[in-house]
C-alpha cells in the first residue's frame, strides 16, 4: 500500500528530530531512508508505526490519515533496531504473537508460522527461546514476526547492523528477495550508504531531521543536488567557487585560484554570482584522458595505494588536491613526483550550492 | 596467574563466608534437626532418648492452630501486598528518575522506623478512641468502636505496611528493566494495552513477584512485635510462641521441631510458587507450549 508523510514534525526539546519531512512511498516499493546517526531515521519509523506521536505533519496509508491511529490498530510492522523479541516466548510464540492478537483460527496459525519461518529459513527452530539462537537468526525471527502478519508497510530499523559483514551481505540479498517475492512496501532505515544502495528502488537522505534529497541509488550517487548528499553518499573532488556563466545544461565555476571548472546541470542550479562547488567523483576520474574528457588539468602525483581491484592516487594540481580511483591494469601506475595529466568529463561533474 | 591459581581462587574467596555459614548457620541447623528428636524432662533436654514427642505435639489443636492461623495470616498479607503493591510499582517504574527515587525512599520509609514505634503508631489510628473510629463515629456510621486491633486484622494492617517494601522493590526493579521496545512491539503487532500487559509485562515480572512474596511470606512468618502488640494475646503466632517454648519454658526438643515445621512449611511454599511462576508463563504462549 502507498504510504505518504505530509510535512511531518516533531520536536524533542530543543532537537527538531524530524523537520518537515515529506515523501511518497508507492505500493511495493523498497525504499530507504539514509542518514546519519541521530538525523531522526527512527523517529519517522516510529512515527509511522505510532510509538511517537507528532507535533505536526499527516501520516497517510493508502489514503487514509492514520496519523492519530492507535498503536495496535495500524496495519504496519516494524522490525526494532534491537530486534524487540520477547524473552519469555519461543521462536514460535514471537511469530505467532501478531496472529493471535489478530484472532486468526489457531489451525492457521500454525501454517502460517511455519511458512514465515521456512521463509526466512528458520524452519525446526520454532521451539528455541531468543536467547537461544545466534544474532543472525534473531534478526529473522524479528522479521519472521513482522511478515507473518501481512501487514500494508513494513518497516525495518537498521535490521543488519548488529551483524558481521558476511552475514550482512547475505542477509541484504536474503531480504531484498523475500521483499520481492511477497510485493510488500517496504522502508529501511540505514545510516550505510552500501546497504541502501544495494537494496532500494529509491532512497530518502536526511540530515537532522530534513529530507535532502529522494532518488534512486543512481540519482544519489551521480547526481546530488546538495553538498550533504554529495559527500555523505562517497568521495568528492571539490572545486569551490563563484558560478560564471550557466548555459546549455553546462555551468562554469571560476575558483579564487583562477582555476575554471565546469559541470553539468539542470534548471534549478544555483545561478551566475552565486558561490557553489563543482564536485567529481575519484572514479570519473581519469589519467592521460581521452578526447571526450574535455575537463583536464597537470597535477604531480603525491601517492599511491593499490588497493586491488583499483588504484587509489592522490595527485596535486596548483592548490588543489585530486583523488583518482583507477582501474587497475598491465602498465604500472605513475611513482610519486610523476607529472600527470588528470581529466574528466563534464557530464559527470556535479554542481551544488556552496554548504 | 597459573591455571591451577585461578581454579582454586574462587573457592578460596568463598572460604570466608562458607566457614561463617558453617559455624554460625549450619551447625546450629543440625543440631536444630537432632534436638527435635530428642526427649524432654522438667531438668531440661534429655539428649540420651529419641523420640517424636515433639513433633506428635505439635498436632496438638492448641500448637497445630497457631500454626494454621500464622500461615494463614501471612498468606493473606502476601495476597493482599501483592495486589496492592503492583499498580505501585507499574506507577513507580514509568516516572522520571528522580520521581522513582523519592517514591521509593518514601515506600522504603516505614521500614526505617523501629518496629514498637510504629506499632504504636498504628494504636493511635486503630485503637477504639484512635482517629479512625472516631471519623466514623463522627459521620455517624457507625454506633460501637470498629474493632480494628487486638485482633487479626490489626495484624495484617500492621505488617501489610511492615512489609510492603520487599514486595515492591523487587517487582519495581523488574518493571523499570522491561525494555519499552518489547511493549511497542507487542502493539505494533496489535495488542491493546491490556494484552501487552497479560502477554508481556505480567510475564516478565511475574518471577520478581514471586520472589517479592515469597520474600514478604517469611516475614510475615517471622513477625514477632508487631503480631504481639496489635494482636494481643488472642492472635498467638509462631514466633511469639516459639520465643515461650525456647526461652521461657525451656523446651528446647518441642522448639526445635517448631522450626523445622516451619522450615519445610516455607520451603514447600517456595517450591509451588516456582510452580506457578512457570505455568503463568507458559500460559500466555500460543502454540510453543507442549
Ligand atoms: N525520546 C526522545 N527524547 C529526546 N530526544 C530524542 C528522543 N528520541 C530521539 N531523540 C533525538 O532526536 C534525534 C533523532 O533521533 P533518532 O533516534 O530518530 O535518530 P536516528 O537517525 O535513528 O539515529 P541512529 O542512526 O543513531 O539510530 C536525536 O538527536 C535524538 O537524540
Ligand atoms: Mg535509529
Amino acid at each position: 500500500m502507498a504510504l505518504e508523510l505530509r510535512d511531518l514534525r516533531k520536536r524533542f526539546g530543543d532537537v527538531a528530530a524530524i523537520d518537515g519531512v515529506a515523501l511518497r512511498i508507492e505500493d511495493g516499493e523498497f525504499f530507504s531512508l539514509l542518514g546519519p546517526s541521530g538525523c531522526g531515521k527512527t523517529t519517522i519509523l516510529r512515527t509511522i508505526a505510532g510509538i511517537v506521536t507528532p507535533d505536526a505533519g499527516a501520516v497517510v496509508l493508502g489514503g487514509a490519515d492514520i496519523t492519530r491511529r492507535p498503536l495496535h490498530a495500524r496495519d504496519v510492522t516494524l522490525v526494532f533496531q534491537n530486534y524487540a523479541l520477547f524473552p519469555h516466548l519461543t521462536v514460535f510464540d514471537n511469530v505467532a504473537f501478531g496472529l493471535v492478537m489478530r484472532r486468526v483460527a489457531r489451525a492457521e496459525i500454525r501454517t502460517r508460522v511455519e511458512e514465515a519461518l521456512a521463509l526466512v529459513r528458520l524452519a525446526g527452530l520454532g521451539q528455541r527461546y531468543p536467547a537461544q539462537v545466534s544474532g543472525g537468526q534473531q534478526q529473522r525471527v524479528a522479521l519472521a514476526r513482522a511478515l507473518v502478519v501481512r501487514p500494508s508497510v513494513l518497516l525495518l530499523d537498521e535490521p543488519l547492523s548488529n551483524l558481521d559483514a558476511r552475514l550482512r551481505d547475505e542477509m541484504r540479498g536474503e531480504l531484498r528477495e523475500i521483499q520481492r517475492r511477497v510485493g510488500i512496501t517496504t522502508i529501511l532505515v540505514t545510516h550505510d550508504i552500501h546497504e541502501a544502495f544495494a537494496m532500494s528502488d529509491r532512497i530518502a537522505v536526511l540530515d537532522r531531521g530534513r529530507v535532502e534529497q529522494i532518488g534512486t541509488p543512481t540519482e544519489i550517487y551521480q547526481r546530488p543536488r546538495t553538498r550533504f548528499v554529495a559527500t555523505f553518499s562517497g568521495q568528492m573532488n571539490e572545486f569551490d567557487g563563484v558560478v560564471e556563466a550557466v548555459a546549455d545544461g553546462r555551468a562554469s565555476v571560476a575558483t579564487p585560484a583562477g582555476r575554471r571548472v565546469a559541470a553539468a546541470v539542470t534548471d534549478d542550479a544555483p545561478g551566475p554570482g552565486a558561490r557553489a562547488s563543482v564536485m567529481v567523483r575519484p572514479e570519473r576520474v581519469r589519467l592521460d584522458p581521452p578526447a571526450d574528457a574535455d575537463q583536464r588539468l597537470d597535477a604531480i602525483v603525491e601517492s599511491v595505494t593499490y588497493l586491488g581491484g583499483s588504484i587509489r592516487m592522490v595527485a596535486r594540481a596548483g592548490g588543489d588536491r585530486l583523488l583518482a580511483d583507477l582501474p587497475t591494469g598491465d602498465a604500472p601506475p605513475p611513482a610519486p613526483g610523476a607529472r600527470v595529466v588528470l581529466g574528466w568529463r563534464t557530464a559527470d561533474a556535479v554542481l551544488v550550492a556552496a554548504g | 596467574m597459573n591455571a591451577g591459581a585461578r581454579r582454586w581462587l574462587p573457592f578460596l574467596l568463598l572460604l570466608p563466608l562458607t566457614a561463617v555459614l558453617c559455624v554460625g548457620f549450619l551447625l546450629p541447623l543440625i543440631q536444630s534437626v537432632e534436638n527435635s528428636f530428642h526427649g524432654f524432662s522438667p531438668r531440661g533436654i534429655d539428649r540420651s532418648t529419641w523420640t517424636l514427642a515433639a513433633y506428635t505435639k505439635l498436632f496438638d489443636p492448641f500448637y497445630a492452630g497457631v500454626f494454621g492461623r500464622t500461615l494463614r495470616i501471612s498468606l493473606i498479607i502476601s495476597a493482599i501486598t501483592a495486589v496492592l503493591a503492583y499498580p505501585v510499582a507499574l506507577y513507580v517504574a514509568q516516572l522520571r528518575g528522580r520521581a522513582q527515587a523519592f517514591l521509593l525512599l518514601v515506600y522504603m520509609s516505614p521500614w526505617l522506623i523501629n518496629v514498637v514505634v510504629k506499632a504504636f503508631g498504628w494504636t493511635l489510628l486503630l485503637g477504639p478512641r484512635g482517629t479512625i473510629n472516631t471519623i466514623l463515629r463522627t459521620l455517624g456510621l457507625t454506633d460501637a468502636p470498629v474493632p480494628l486491633m487486638f485482633n487479626e486484622t490489626g495484624v495484617i494492617i500492621g505488617l501489610i505496611h511492615g512489609h510492603f517494601i520487599f514486595v515492591l522493590l523487587p517487582l519495581w526493579a523488574a518493571l523499570a528493566g522491561i525494555d519499552p521496545n518489547l511493549r511497542w512491539a507487542a502493539g505494533n503487532l496489535g495488542a491493546r494495552p491490556w494484552e501487552i500487559f497479560r502477554r508481556v509485562t505480567l510475564p516478565l515480572s511475574l518471577p520478581a513477584l514471586m520472589a517479592g512474596v515469597i520474600i514478604n511470606f517469611t516475614m510475615n512468618m517471622a513477625a514477632f512485635a508487631t503480631p504481639a502488640l496489635l494482636g494481643g494475646t488472642r492472635v498467638q503466632v509462631v514466633s511469639f510462641l516459639a520465643y515461650e517454648v525456647n526461652l521461657v519454658d525451656l523446651n528446647w526438643p518441642l522448639g526445635a521441631a517448631m522450626s523445622m515445621v516451619l522450615l519445610v512449611a516455607t520451603l514447600v511454599l517456595v517450591v509451588l510458587s516456582q510452580r506457578i511462576v512457570a505455568s503463568g508463563r507458559r500460559r500466555v504462549m500460543f502454540e510453543g507450549a507442549r
